[in-house]
């Protein structure tokens, strides 16, 4: 993994990992992030089309684009690229992050722009990351919504475990499904590493990361056994953190019924490889409006509001805002 | 399955301990295809020869749990409470119960039709003639006390009929069995032999046994002749002695215990 494994973690102090709650004050209800693993599988699609819905149903929205060096969000909601990004925010010159946040069309929703450039914020600080997350739970929304980047790199990571509704999202292809996975079980492992009370057994849980380690430890069920050998108290505290790493899974472009099945078969999987409880939210169809709405630069939610999509993704963000409450 | 000692053939299936015959059977199913070989859902994740280990831990639960008699051993040794379902048995299957009365549980209770009544108004016992509607034929088959079934005396140890396969009540008397049950009592290694001659002496062919406990006279044979090479997986052998040890009414731990202990060597 992308220097994930010697950089420490910003995520002791998140409150949905594994601290006290968020400061009363705060508006933000909760933090979404959209994940997946590879460019292409509709990370900003599906993230800017919840946003779009959300925002409909009265809640103010903050959209966050996260992906660091290949930024779409803006494009995929219509907007042009605003005048301070991310980049700004991390190299400080943006004073705070409100100072980034830019109106769209849309009432009730806004966005900050990922990064255009590249080579500086690839490689973000712990306290830049520690920094942005605490100025995210800070912003007057009641959502906010990350679209990450692709790929398995330490900060992507750690802002998907940084949210209160973690969303993988793939396409029933075994190329997407094989970065799904990878997406899964770094976000998995990146959990497990960062928990300080399991700090003790780290060491396992970086032979666990490394794919090819000589210790036999190659799947969570080696790494439990190691860990409750050693120690079972350890070893109950790694269930404990084990069962509480809840993603929810999307299963994007979908056109036959066996591309519906993939998703139960992956919640199954899942739940005997990692132990986890994967959250099957549902598929979304393959819908020719997509493309046709990212090449008119109009977010498909306004551009074809009476496509099946549309309604998929009401029900989907009625299905999450029910289930918070 | 990742938390090892946990995986109970109920989390494999991932179905709950009361679930039905037909959830078990659905779910095998369902759960076996998540698991064929062609499934890109799979891929990267599973290789080959996990895919193989997980299809035969679900072979294994369906086999145990589809099958009744396999099922609530299992759930006795796992500590899983009998489903309200199970007790609910059709009336070929009522297990004999460890008492030792002998009343048969699904002959009707005593009915004395000469016993006044009195809800109906009139106080007549139905003997009476005449007055009834019904008794204009002079065969008209009205029930006598004498002819009241054999229940309607006190002592209500009625023969069972029914209960052919049960051989307590058939050997009951004899005085081999009377010796036998002390035997029993002293056993201690329960060898194969030992239980041919417990079931020869209760008049058991094998027949009958394998009709009751819907174990293959094969492995019935093999248990007896300790013929351990035509017997299945452990797991299985100690069920089927379970059931074996139930129809011939003996203590079914102590026997399966010893049994299992040479099994397993």
């Amino acid at each position: 993994m992308e220097g994930s494994v010697g950089t420490p973690s910003p995520l002791a102090h998140i409150p949905s990992a594994f601290s006290e709650p968020v400061i009363s004050h705060s508006r933000v209800k909760q933090i979404w992030a959209v994940g997946g693993g590879k460019g292409g599988v509709g990370k900003s699609l599906l993230s800017s089309s919840l946003a779009i819905s959300l925002s409909r149903t009265g809640q103010k929205v903050l959209a966050i684009d996260l992906d660091l060096g290949g930024a779409n969000l803006h494009t995929t909601l219509g907007v042009d690229l605003p005048r301070q990004t991310l980049n700004d925010f991390f190299a400080e010159r943006a004073h705070a992050i409100q100072d980034c946040i830019a109106p769209t069309s849309i009432p009730n929703l806004e966005l900050i722009s990922g990064a255009q450039d590249s080579v500086q914020v690839a490689n973000l600080t712990d306290d830049q990351r520690k920094r942005f997350l605490q100025s995210v739970r800070e912003v007057d929304a009641d959502y906010v919504l990350f679209d990450l980047g692709a790929g398995t790199s330490a900060h992507t990571l750690d802002f998907f475990l940084a949210a209160d509704v973690c969303i993988v999202t793939l396409l029933p292809e075994p190329t997407s499904i094989e970065n799904g996975y990878r997406f899964l079980k770094s976000a998995y492992y990146r959990r497990l590493w960062s928990n300080p009370k399991l700090a003790p057994v780290r060491h396992f849980i970086e032979l666990a990361m490394d794919a090819k380690n000589n210790e036999g430890i190659r799947s969570p069920s080696d790494l439990f056994r190691a860990v409750n050998r050693q120690n079972p108290e350890l070893g109950a505290m790694l269930k404990a953190e084990i069962e509480l790493f809840r993603p929810k899974l999307i299963v994007n472009q979908v056109r036959t019924h066996s591309d519906i099945e993939i998703g139960f078969s992956v919640k199954t999987v899942c739940k005997k490889y990692f132990g986890i409880d994967v959250d099957y939210l549902g598929y979304l169809d393959y819908d020719s409006s997509v493309w046709q709405a990212i090449r008119r630069k109009r977010p498909v939610m306004l551009e074809f509001p009476n496509s099946k999509l549309v309604g998929a993704i009401d029900r989907l963000v009625e299905y999450l805002v029910k289930k918070r409450s | 399955m990742i938390f090892q000692g946990d995986a109970t053939y109920y989390e494999v299936l991932e179905i709950q301990p009361d679930a039905s015959a037909q959830d078990i059977r659905n779910a095998y199913s369902r759960i076996k295809s998540h698991y064929r070989k062609d499934n890109l859902a799979l891929y990267s994740l599973m290789d080959d020869s996990e895919t193989d280990e997980m299809l035969q831990k679900i072979e294994e639960a369906f086999q145990i749990l589809s099958d009744p008699e396999l099922r609530r051993d299992y759930d006795e040794r796992h500590g899983i409470l009998a489903p309200i379902e199970n007790k609910i048995v059709s009336i070929d299957r009522v297990p004999p119960m460890e008492t030792s009365d002998d009343t048969d549980l699904l002959v009707p209770p005593a009915t004395d039709f000469t016993a006044r009544t009195g809800t109906f108004g009139g106080s007549e016992p139905r003997t009476a003639p005449a007055s009834s509607p019904f008794a204009t034929s002079a065969a008209a088959p009205q029930p006598t006390p004498a002819a009241a079934p054999p229940a309607a005396s006190a002592d209500r140890r009625v023969l069972p009929t029914r209960r052919s396969m049960d051989p307590i009540s058939i050997s009951g008397l004899s005085a081999a069995a009377m010796g036998l049950d002390a035997e029993i009592a002293q056993e201690t290694e329960w060898k194969g032999a030992f239980i041919r001659k417990i079931r020869e002496l209760r008049r058991f062919s094998l027949d009958d046994l394998a009709t009751q406990t819907k174990i293959s006279k094969t492995y019935l044979n093999a248990i007896e002749e300790e013929n351990y090479e035509k017997l299945p997986a452990a797991v299985f052998v100690r069920g089927f002695i379970t059931q074996i040890a139930k129809s011939l009414k003996l203590p079914t731990d102590r026997v399966a215990a010893a049994y299992m202990a040479r099994y397993k060597r």
